[in-house]
């Protein structure tokens, strides 16, 4: 009987030579010590290109030396999975550009041009271990780009050329500094039929400018419900004043995780987008930070957010909503842009506690009956949650001056946590959250609690409290 | 079956293991351009000249040599591997062809005997083959589930386990 751990050294390395993922390399690398021996050399490799990060940080001669290497062995290419694009692109040469427009039609800046004519035709799959021609002629306008246009094309140039060069790139996350300028990059993925890079993308993270500008972040989650192949997209900085109209993929999205915080869209936009999708194992919202965008529509409908989560209540296991800041919501399905809105009720202690339990059925997202798979539990104190609606309720306990979070239990027993002692606020968080807690273990299915409290409740700017059991 | 088959140059290729079952020699006579696809075997058949076709095999099971030829047969009018492409930078693909896929569809044991034949035999398309179906059946797997299709021993002491997981903790997902 013949056994993997039995084949002679040069088959095995053979074999390994085949695994260029790290992952890999490290499962089969922890099986025995003669495997372990095999790919620990591979795995170092691999380790510096492992995640690519291309910084502002990063010196100018790094990245070029860099692109030059896996231009040279086009095989350290395959060894990327992780690419963080982190650079100060700030924009000078579009500021006075219409953002949108940047994306519709005049995307590309000089350098991307310059660079995009260089690389059309070539082919980054074959082989060379030299630098051949054509590859100096790349490096030669790479460097003409640099001289002529400055830092920032470079890095646009640049991080281009990563992304072709590295066919296996599971994770792209690009963040705020550099998004304004690298967001059209990712456009072809559903526009051109040809767009031979980032074919394996999984996971995309997604911080969008400082500005904001709904028509790019918009379409990179677009780009994110088309393609097949992606599993999770985490799009901070979602924000609009007005309903865009959203023209969905044609067929079910693929994606499984949906992370959008900092987000203020319209609640048919959310709701649009939360539809598109097949089936979702996590959804995490989240409209802090709202202070940054004064004009954005921060608020959100519970009983609308409700149903269309409802659409994926079997598989849903995560659901993190965190809406909380403002304490403000619709209570009745809004319109296009009108905002019928609840007071803000942390103004109004006295009168809070009847009120809330007068709105509770409609500020709730509904039942936890509802939501069979859930294992992981974010939720806002102010939105409710039960096996049913009477059993466990949220609200602002003004008895207790600092206005956190309280609990009723049950029908029966009237606030039994409100008499517990008061440490420091820390203390009372965890407090007021133990019988949530206990209520969760009873239902066996809850492996995760987080609750969050407002603006206003007592907390500073907000706060949260975790609870693992 | 190469026996099928009309022979116009036929090389008989007699393994020193008989395969299991009845043994007809008369099974093992291949076309010579099948059996030149393994470098070994060419430069042997060079080296008798034109007299002499017949070979003993030492070291492959009939029944894997069977499945080997049966490969062979089907790739002999491919174009001739070069040994050129044998570097480092070439463009691994785990792509395998579709007929290819099919033919490696045995069970673990055949797929290594398959794999030492043809690093025997000298079958550089084969072995390359092999091997990518090898590391296909190893990749997206965890270490649990790698173990449990390839029957390995664990010979790490706990600690040194745990010490390599935290050496390289970057590199799990």
């Amino acid at each position: 009987m013949i056994f993997l751990d039995s084949l002679a050294p040069e088959i095995m390395l053979e074999i390994v030579s085949y695994l260029t993922s790290a992952t890999d390399l490290l499962s089969l690398g922890l099986q025995c010590r003669r495997f372990y021996y095999l790919t620990a050399p591979l795995l170092r490799t691999v380790w510096p290109l492992h995640r690519l990060r291309l910084t502002g940080d990063q010196e100018l001669c790094n990245t070029y030396q860099l692109l030059v290497k896996v231009l040279r062995n086009r095989r350290l290419g395959l060894f990327v999975e992780h690419m963080e694009i982190d650079a100060p692109l700030t924009g000078t040469t579009y500021a006075a550009r219409e953002s949108y427009r940047m994306w519709a039609n005049e995307m590309e800046g000089e350098g991307i041009k310059l660079v995009e004519s260089a690389i059309d035709g070539i082919d980054f799959t074959e082989a060379g271990d030299d630098l051949e021609d054509k590859w100096r002629d790349l490096l030669e306008r790479l460097m003409r780009v640099l001289l002529k246009y400055g830092h920032e094309e470079f890095d646009i140039a640049a991080a281009t050329l990563f992304m072709k060069l590295c066919p296996d790139i599971r994770h792209l996350k690009i963040t705020s500094r550099s998004s304004t300028l690298l967001l059209p990059l990712l456009r072809p993925l559903t526009s051109s039929p040809q767009f031979n890079y980032l074919q394996n993308l999984r996971h995309v993270d997604l911080f969008g400018p400082y500005w904001f500008d709904i028509m790019s972040t918009l379409g990179v989650l677009l780009c994110c419900l088309s393609s097949p192949s992606i599993e999770s997209a985490h799009i901070d900085k979602l924000c609009s004043r007005q309903y865009v109209p959203f023209n969905p993929p044609s067929t079910a999205s693929n994606i499984t995780k949906l992370h959008l915080t900092t987000c203020h869209i319209p609640h048919r936009l959310l709701i649009e987008i939360i539809k598109v999708a097949r089936a979702l194992v996590e959804f995490r919202l989240d409209t802090r930070n709202a202070y940054q965008f004064p004009d954005c529509n921060r608020l959100i409908y519970p009983r609308g957010l409700a149903e269309a989560l409802r659409a994926h209540k079997t598989t849903l296991r995560v659901l993190d909503i965190d809406a909380d800041e403002r304490g403000e919501y619709y209570v009745e399905a809004p319109g296009f842009d009108t905002a019928i809105v609840i007071e803000d009720d942390c103004k109004r202690a006295g009168t809070r506690v009847r009120r809330y339990l007068a709105d509770l059925s409609r500020k709730s997202i509904g039942l936890l009956h509802d939501f069979p798979a859930l294992t992981h539990l974010g939720i806002g104190v102010r939105f409710l949650m039960g096996p049913n609606a009477d059993e466990v309720r949220f609200y602002d306990c003004d008895e207790e001056r600092v206005g956190c979070g309280g609990l009723e239990y049950g029908n029966n027993s009237s606030n039994s946590s409100k008499n517990k002692g008061i440490g420091s606020r820390g203390t009372l968080v965890l407090c007021r959250c133990r019988p949530i807690a206990n209520w969760l273990i009873d239902c066996r299915r809850i492996l995760c609690l987080c609750v969050y409290m407002g603006t206003g409740m007592g907390m500073g700017k907000g706060g949260r409290a975790c609870f693992l059991s | 079956m190469a026996t099928s088959k009309q022979i116009k140059d036929p090389v008989k290729l007699i393994p020193t293991i008989p395969p299991s079952g009845e043994f007809d020699i008369a099974n093992f006579t291949f076309e010579r351009k099948a059996v030149e696809r393994s470098i070994l075997l060419k430069n042997m058949l060079e080296d008798l000249g034109g007299t002499n076709t017949e070979i003993p095999i030492p070291n492959v099971k009939g029944d894997v040599l069977l499945k080997v030829m049966d490969w062979c047969d089907h790739h002999m009018n491919d174009p001739p591997t070069t040994g050129d492409e044998d570097n480092d930078s070439r463009r691994k693909t785990t792509d395998i062809e579709e007929w290819d896929q099919n033919f490696l569809q045995v069970d673990q044991e055949m797929l290594f005997e398959i794999i030492l034949a043809a690093n025997y035999l000298d079958i550089k398309a084969l072995l390359d083959i092999g091997c990518k179906t090898v590391a296909n059946m190893i990749k997206g797997k965890s270490p649990e589930e790698i173990r449990k299709t390839f029957n390995i021993q664990n010979d790490f002491t706990p600690e040194e386990e745990a010490q390599i997981r935290a050496e390289n903790e970057w590199a799990e997902e």
